[in-house]
């Protein structure tokens, strides 16, 4: 939780605004307790958006991990000077043995700005952190479908990682694409 | 009869091994002198792997350009080589220096923060051993290393990893690490030389262990190419050498020290070159130069004020 609010801190939002999201942040759950993740998640969102501070507003999603076992899902808007920036979501996924995080970034429209491996516990199948793999997930939809093989390259050597994030991008967007349904974008 | 025949063998196995430590000396010698002349040179540097899945590799570094390698200072402990770029033929930037020094002792070492430890190594540490001690534009310190310089199979190598401030290619335009540990490689060849590094990345704090955060291939080739390409670093060279003497004599006062030494990376938020740069043109005093070497160093104990970026 700190480092994130350290950098808003540097974007004088006043005490109100850094009181608001401590107590939404301490509403987050487990992965916030995670300084390693917290880095990642807090330096994934500032170079992606390329800002210097952000408050995440918690979101509800269906959680989205619970086949893989884990209650670390979490979905929130990204504020910047009480301007929406864009969505978050960061989750856990099934690599060969273990299970990785990532993080799937939204424009505003809910176009994929981003996602990102932040942390895989394993040797095998690392290549899934590649940027230019990556890469082939931005500016999808909420209505349109990863398929790996088809629209998403195979990875030669880490078939079971890649499968496992385009299937969790997958769910992520359909995911979204209710939330847009419910809920007006701001 | 048989003493004298031990003795015989004695003194000539104390001979052959006196005769063979001058000519492996001399050998050395000739492989860093085979670094001057006037070379086309290319920099080539790669991000390869990190530990951490998300780290975002940069952008490959590419440039190239002709230089000039001068052996400025020589002797048979000691050869100091200036190296200056050439580009579009006509101008001329003052480059790296490199100073080797055989079995030598006196060392530095950079820490962190534009801070370089000063210490002396055993004296059988460093038998038969070359140091380099590399110096940037303006002559302050950068990196050094001892080891030994390796003739085996037709190669003529030497190699040395040590820790240094950020290269000049990233030093103003990143801050997510702070000392390049360099993996140095400097390799004679039929074209020239090559310099090749295997560096990582490293994020220091004080009290902490260093954290990697990427490693770093650099290859940059030197091919030998006729020195007329670099007339004009050899007539800049001789209109400026008397003043960068005297600069060298300045920091070498400097050096002479056992511990830290901390430098300002900007005093009224210009560096060091700049300052130097107006006291080149009027080939200045060294007593000119001591003042303004003086305003960049930081005296022990004293806070790192505003001045220093």
């Amino acid at each position: 939780m700190l480092p994130v609010m350290a950098k808003v801190s540097r974007l004088s939002f006043g005490w109100t605004a850094l009181f608001l999201g401590a107590a939404l942040l301490s509403s987050f759950g487990n992965w916030e307790q995670d300084p390693k993740l917290q880095e990642k998640v807090d330096s994934a969102i500032l170079q992606a958006f390329e800002i210097e501070g952000y408050i995440p507003i918690p979101i509800e999603l269906d959680a989205i991990d619970q086949s893989a076992g884990t209650p670390k899902a979490r979905s929130f808007k990204i504020m910047g000077n009480n301007v929406l920036l864009g969505y978050g979501y960061v989750g856990e996924a099934p690599s060969m043995k273990r299970v990785f995080d990532y993080i799937v970034l939204f424009n505003p429209d809910l176009r994929i700005k981003k996602t990102k491996a932040l942390i895989y516990r394993e040797d095998h199948g690392r290549q899934i952190g590649s940027e230019r793999w990556l890469q082939q997930f931005i500016s999808m939809t909420v209505n349109d479908t990863p398929n790996y093989g088809e629209n998403i390259d195979a990875i030669s050597g880490a078939t079971i990682s890649a499968k496992s994030m385009t299937k969790a991008v997958g769910k992520v967007l359909i995911n979204f694409k209710k939330y847009k349904e419910q809920e007006p974008l701001n | 009869m048989k003493r004298v025949i031990l003795l015989g063998l004695c003194l000539g196995a104390l001979s052959t091994q006196g005769f063979s430590q001058d000519d492996k000396q001399k050998q050395d010698i000739n492989s860093i002198k085979d670094m001057c002349g006037c070379y086309k040179v290319t920099f080539n540097y790669t991000e390869t792997f990190s530990p951490e899945i998300d780290y975002e590799k940069k952008l490959d570094y590419t440039s190239g350009a002709y230089e000039w390698a001068e052996a400025i200072e020589e002797s048979p402990e000691k050869v100091s080589i200036q190296h200056l770029l050439v580009l579009n033929d006509t101008m001329v930037i003052k480059h790296w220096r490199q100073d080797w020094l055989y079995e030598n002792r006196n060392v530095f070492e950079y820490n962190m923060d534009n801070q370089w430890l000063f210490s002396t190594l055993p004296k059988e540490q460093v038998k038969g051993q070359w140091t380099q001690k590399v110096y940037q534009v303006d002559d302050s310190p950068r990196y050094s290393g001892s080891a030994t310089w390796v003739h085996v199979d037709g190669k003529n190598y030497w190699e040395n990893r040590t820790d240094s401030p950020l290269p000049r290619r990233e030093y103003s335009k990143r801050n997510d690490y702070n000392v390049l540990s360099r993996g140095n490689r400097q390799e004679i060849t039929k074209e020239g030389w090559v310099h090749e590094q295997d560096n990582n990345k490293i994020v220091r704090k004080d009290g902490k262990s260093d954290v990697l955060l990427v490693q770093e291939k650099g290859y940059n080739t030197y091919v030998k190419v006729d020195d007329a390409k670099c007339k004009a670093a050899q007539d800049w060279w001789k209109s400026n050498k008397d003043f960068w003497a005297k600069a060298r004599d300045s920091w070498d006062s400097i050096y002479d020290r056992e511990g830290a030494l901390t430098l300002r990376n900007t005093v009224d938020d210009k560096p060091l070159y700049k300052y130097l740069a107006p006291l080149e043109a009027k080939n200045a005093s060294k007593k000119a130069i001591n003042e303004v070497l003086e305003k960049f160093i930081i005296k022990d104990n004293a806070p790192s004020d505003g001045e220093s970026k």
